[in-house]
């Protein structure tokens, strides 16, 4: 039951992860990428790891993988935040489909445009 | 610094060095200079701020967060491997009604694990989100999120009203 259990996890999350690397290619600019990477990603990982605890099902290493599932969920965004500015600022090409980019003249003027909603 | 900061953050790292290096007595050669190197950028990043943590709006938001990681993730993957790719990004202004630095600081970490929307610069009042489909209802869930943040920050000074969060 509990190899079952494991072998589903594990595919899951090799699968989340292995469409994270397909949306690197699929998708068509960096912010748009970095939602794949980080949010499939994390996903992946994190079955993964839950895979591993209850493979072995001792304290230490169950600690250990939801210590390192925290790790993740903790850092994953904030990369992904960090990036994504980076990106804006350098002022990459975004999709041209992306329906707004109301900022885009004014980002250099330091403080940002009040909401004006899609 | 108080004490109890400093109780509190002796006891958070040793536990989990404790639980990294699992229990090994000899590794607390490596994992006593290791904690307190944790607690000194710890202190010099964020020095212990007045702002007062509400244990149960952390645990709210921690699980909410968690919830969100795994619905995201699916709402992704759903919209790679669809042959069309649904897609329907969009650049947006998020005005922010938070105050404290420290809770929009983490406002704007949750917001990057939201489904769909990406945090990319963090002004004076305002959020600029990246958002993969601009017909979701993403203002009411950024509006949430807000409203969960506040509440582990605990007082309502946190959050001003007056401001307009969703238009």
């Amino acid at each position: 039951m509990n190899n079952i259990l494991t072998a589903l996890l594990l595919v899951l999350g090799s699968l989340f992860c292995f469409i994270a690397a397909l949306g690197m290619l699929r998708l068509p600019d960096t912010v748009i990428r970095m939602h794949a990477a980080t949010k499939a990603g994390t996903l992946g990982a994190g079955l993964i790891l839950i895979a591993e605890a209850f493979f072995y099902a001792e304290l230490g290493i169950t600690l250990r993988a939801l210590a390192a599932i925290s790790f993740l969920l903790l850092t994953a965004p904030v990369a992904a935040h960090l990036i994504g500015r980076a990106a804006y600022y350098s002022g990459i090409r975004l999709w041209h489909k992306t329906w707004i980019d109301q900022l885009k003249d004014r980002y250099s003027a330091g403080d940002l445009p009040e909401d004006t909603g899609p | 610094m108080s004490t109890t900061w400093l109780i509190s953050r002796i006891a958070i790292f040793s536990f989990t060095w404790w639980v990294l290096a699992k229990g090994a007595y000899d590794s607390w050669q490596v994992g006593i200079p290791a904690i307190l190197a944790a607690i000194y950028v710890d202190y010099r990043l964020f020095r212990p701020q007045t702002d007062r943590w509400s244990i149960g709006g952390f645990i709210i938001l921690a699980l909410f967060f968690l919830k969100l990681s795994v619905t995201s993730g699916i709402d992704v993957v759903r919209r790679i491997y669809h042959p069309r790719l649904p897609l329907n990004p969009a650049m947006v202004v998020y005005s922010l009604r938070l105050t404290s630095e420290a809770a929009r600081n983490l406002f704007v970490c949750t917001v990057s694990l939201l489904p769909g929307t990406l945090s990319a610069e963090l002004g004076a009042h305002s959020l600029v989100v990246h958002v993969l489909d601009v017909d979701r209802p993403f203002r009411q869930e950024l509006k949430l999120i807000e409203d969960r943040v506040a509440a582990v920050f605990g007082h309502p000074g946190q959050l001003d009203d007056n401001k307009k969060g969703a238009a």
